[in-house]
Formats: C-alpha cells, sequence, structure tokens
C-alpha cells in the first residue's frame, strides 16, 4: 500500500489561508481526512483472515500502520454472515456472554465493535471446529498519522480539502481569517463527502441505482 | 558614488575651500560616513543587500549576519525550495511542539518581533543549510576612493546634506545653528519624500485612485 503524505496537500492548501504555518495546516489536512473518513468510509480495505481461539471472544484488528477501523462493513465466519449488533443486543441475546459455560459455548454468530482497535463476538466460540473471520473494514487515519493510503487520498484529495479550509478559514482574529470563505467551503465540503459517500456506498458504479417499491401495507 | 566627491561638495557649501581649511579631509569623511549610517537608520530599505544567511544548525532561532541592521525578508532555502512567513503565534498556539520536530529544510520563517535581527525557522536547521534572504546592511567605514555600495548615486545630495548638517553642528565659532538645521531638515524630507513616492513606481496604478486609471 503506498502512502501519500498529508504534507503532500499542504502547498494546494497555502494560498488560501496566507501566512499560516504548514504543521497548522498539515494538523487540519489529518482532521479533515479522518472526518472525510468517517463520513464517507471510502477507504476500505480487507483485513488478513482472523483465526478464532477458542474460547476467546475478543480480538483486535489487524490494520495497516497509521490507521485505526471507524466500522466494519462486512463480517463472515467459516462463510457464513457474521451478524453486526450493538453491545446492548449482544448482551440481550447472551446474558451470561461473556461469561459462558464451556459446554454452552458454540459456533458465533454476532459480532460487534468495541473501540476502534478490537472487535468481540457472540457467543463464545467453543472447539468444535476451526473457525476463521473474514472482513471489510472502513478504515480512518490515526491522529498521529503523517499520512493515508495514496489511492484513497488522491480520490479523496478535493473533499479534504474543502474540510481543511472550512476549518482554518474561521480560527479567529488570525491574517487568514475569511468567514464568508469558510462559509463557501463549507457548503463545498458537504456537498462533496455526500457525493463521495455516496458514491462509495453504490460500490463507484455508474448506472444508476433502482429501487424497488415497498408495498405500503 | 565616491565619499572623495561627498567631502568636495561639502567643503564648496561650507565655503572651507581655502588653505587653512576648517575641516580636515579625515574629519569630513568621518562626517560622510555618519551621514551614511544616519541614512541607513532612518531608511533601512535603501541598504537592502540580498544574499546567503547562514543558519545555525538544530536550531530554531537564527540570527541575521553581523552586518545586518534589519532582517527584511527570507526568500528561499539556497538550491532548494522557497520559504514562506507566517504568523508564530499560531504555532505556538496550534502547535506548541514545533520547536521540537526533527531538522528539515526550511519551510516557514517567523520574524522575532522584539528583536530586528533574530528569526525562528521551522523547522530546526539541518547541517550546512544556508538561506538566501534580505537583510538591511550596515554600511561600512569607506575611505574616500571607494563606491558606497548599495545606495544609489541619486542620493549623493542625501548624503551631502547629512554630511553638511553634521559639520555645522559642531560646537565652535564657525558653525550656524540654523543652517545645521535647514540641512537637517533637507536631508530628512527628501528620505522621507523618496519613501512617499514610491507608489508612483512601484504600483500598477503609479500612485493615482484605481478609478482614475483606465
Amino acid at each position: 500500500m503506498a502512502t501519500r503524505t498529508f504534507l503532500s496537500l499542504a502547498t494546494r492548501l497555502a494560498t488560501s489561508v496566507p501566512g499560516c504555518p504548514q504543521p497548522v495546516i498539515v494538523q487540519y489536512v489529518r482532521d479533515a481526512a479522518i472526518e472525510v473518513c468517517e463520513r464517507t468510509l471510502s477507504w476500505r480495505y480487507m483485513q488478513p483472515i482472523i483465526r478464532v481461539t477458542p474460547g476467546v471472544y475478543e480480538y483486535p484488528y489487524t490494520n495497516p500502520t497509521g490507521s485505526e477501523v471507524h466500522a466494519f462493513l462486512t463480517a463472515t465466519i467459516n462463510g457464513e454472515h457474521l451478524e453486526p449488533v450493538t453491545l446492548e443486543q449482544l448482551a440481550g441475546m447472551y446474558p451470561d456472554w461473556p461469561s459462558t459455560a464451556v459446554d454452552k459455548r458454540s459456533d458465533p454468530r454476532l459480532i460487534c465493535q468495541i473501540d476502534p482497535d478490537n472487535f468481540v463476538i457472540a457467543p463464545i466460540p467453543d472447539n468444535s471446529k476451526v473457525y476463521d473471520i473474514k472482513m471489510i473494514v472502513a478504515l480512518k487515519p490515526l491522529r498521529d498519522s503523517t499520512g493515508m493510503d495514496k489511492t484513497v487520498f488522491d480520490e479523496l484529495e478535493d473533499t479534504i480539502m474543502h474540510g481543511a479550509l472550512q476549518h482554518l478559514l474561521v480560527l479567529p482574529d488570525k491574517h487568514w481569517s475569511d468567514r464568508e470563505l469558510a462559509a463557501y467551503h463549507s457548503k463545498q465540503y458537504l456537498y462533496k463527502t455526500t457525493e463521495r459517500r455516496a458514491r462509495a456506498n453504490i460500490g463507484a458504479a455508474r448506472a444508476t441505482m433502482t429501487v424497488k417499491m415497498r408495498p405500503f401495507a | 558614488m565616491i565619499l572623495n566627491d561627498v567631502i568636495t561638495e561639502v567643503r564648496r557649501i561650507l565655503q572651507d575651500i581655502n588653505a587653512p581649511q576648517r575641516y580636515s579631509d579625515a574629519v569630513l569623511l568621518g562626517f560622510a560616513n555618519q551621514a551614511l549610517k544616519r541614512i541607513a537608520v532612518l531608511r533601512p530599505d535603501l541598504f537592502a543587500y540580498m544574499g546567503e544567511i547562514p543558519t545555525t544548525a538544530g536550531a530554531v532561532i537564527q540570527s541575521a549576519p553581523a552586518d545586518s541592521i534589519r532582517i527584511m525578508e527570507i526568500f528561499q532555502v539556497k538550491d532548494g525550495a522557497g520559504v514562506t512567513e507566517v504568523s508564530r503565534d499560531s504555532l505556538d498556539e496550534t502547535y506548541p511542539g514545533w520547536m521540537n520536530d526533527a531538522a528539515g529544510p526550511t519551510v516557514n520563517w517567523m520574524r522575532h518581533v522584539r528583536n530586528a535581527n533574530r528569526f525562528f525557522i521551522y523547522p530546526k536547521a539541518p547541517a550546512n543549510q544556508i538561506l538566501i534572504g534580505e537583510y538591511a546592511q550596515t554600511p561600512q567605514n569607506y575611505d574616500g576612493a571607494t563606491t558606497v555600495a548599495l545606495l544609489s548615486d541619486a542620493y549623493f545630495p542625501v548624503v551631502v546634506d547629512a554630511a553638511v548638517f553634521i559639520a555645522e553642528s559642531v560646537d565652535n565659532e564657525h558653525v550656524n545653528s540654523n543652517r545645521a538645521q535647514l540641512f537637517q531638515q533637507s536631508f530628512t524630507q527628501a528620505l522621507g519624500v523618496s519613501a512617499q513616492s514610491r507608489p508612483i513606481t512601484d504600483t500598477e496604478e503609479s500612485g493615482l485612485p484605481p478609478d482614475l486609471v483606465i
């Protein structure tokens, strides 16, 4: 995975925020990149297969360096769908989880993200067979990352630029403060994040999506 | 411009041509050199020198060369990229650890508002880095035959006026306080007016209101 640095976008932004130090621009580019990734779920990544250990319900994600998981998009275990649920739903369905007795363990059917680094599965896996989890996740850069996947960054560059500028231009009492321009970039940012999210959702397809009408009753 | 020409003109104005002269050549040369330094203080831009500014490795606080009156601009890293001036306050507020980042080619520079010959760079300077910049250079002490650097020949009368003002300010029976004041005003006004006339030459509108320019 080729990485592109946030610094590489700084020169493009510099003319819009004259007098703004480069590290400040880079910081806002990184923050915008995180936000754009969260909103569009465009940085998609297939995790290496995770081999489940009997009795172990919590697993760490294995992401590229400098990234963390914002959400998982699909998860299967041995080719079967893992149902994403909230932690409350999981606890409601399996009240004895995670202290399930050994004889009540079985094949996992539910998955829930605990935090950007870890997820849990339920029921607690038994040792009747080998379980392998496949996942596609949506990533975002870490707060101290210096860059992100080049392909994704190239794709989201305009959106990230507008996101960074909308925040930089509303900083109070700076040489470059300009609320009118900030409003312009804010609108562009909103438009582009929506467009990028829709594009990611339909798999970057060109054809119009069709929706089957649901009966009212 | 050479200061021997200034001395000749000053003697003519002071009517100090015939022997025995009231002021020796050495004294008038001192006055002429002092005149240059006074002009440099009033109008440092007239002595703007563009050249190399070596940096101290591993430091963000840098010093202008020893002959600098004040730093004016940093343009680029020698054989490298351009350097932009930025706000140090913004850097301090948003990224307080900036002084500790690893050394690398300079990308930003910041003035030290209370110290005309010190400035900050980001990031720390690597070894052997040289910046290309501009600073107001203190005029050296010239002998009478060496051409004065940087200052245009058009300022010859200003140097003469300043030297006459100094000569007429000496505390002895030959001086004339009114003439001293006259020449002081003449040289300071010439410097002031020349600064005010810059919009005529340095702007597209030539100093006119924009609505009068087609």
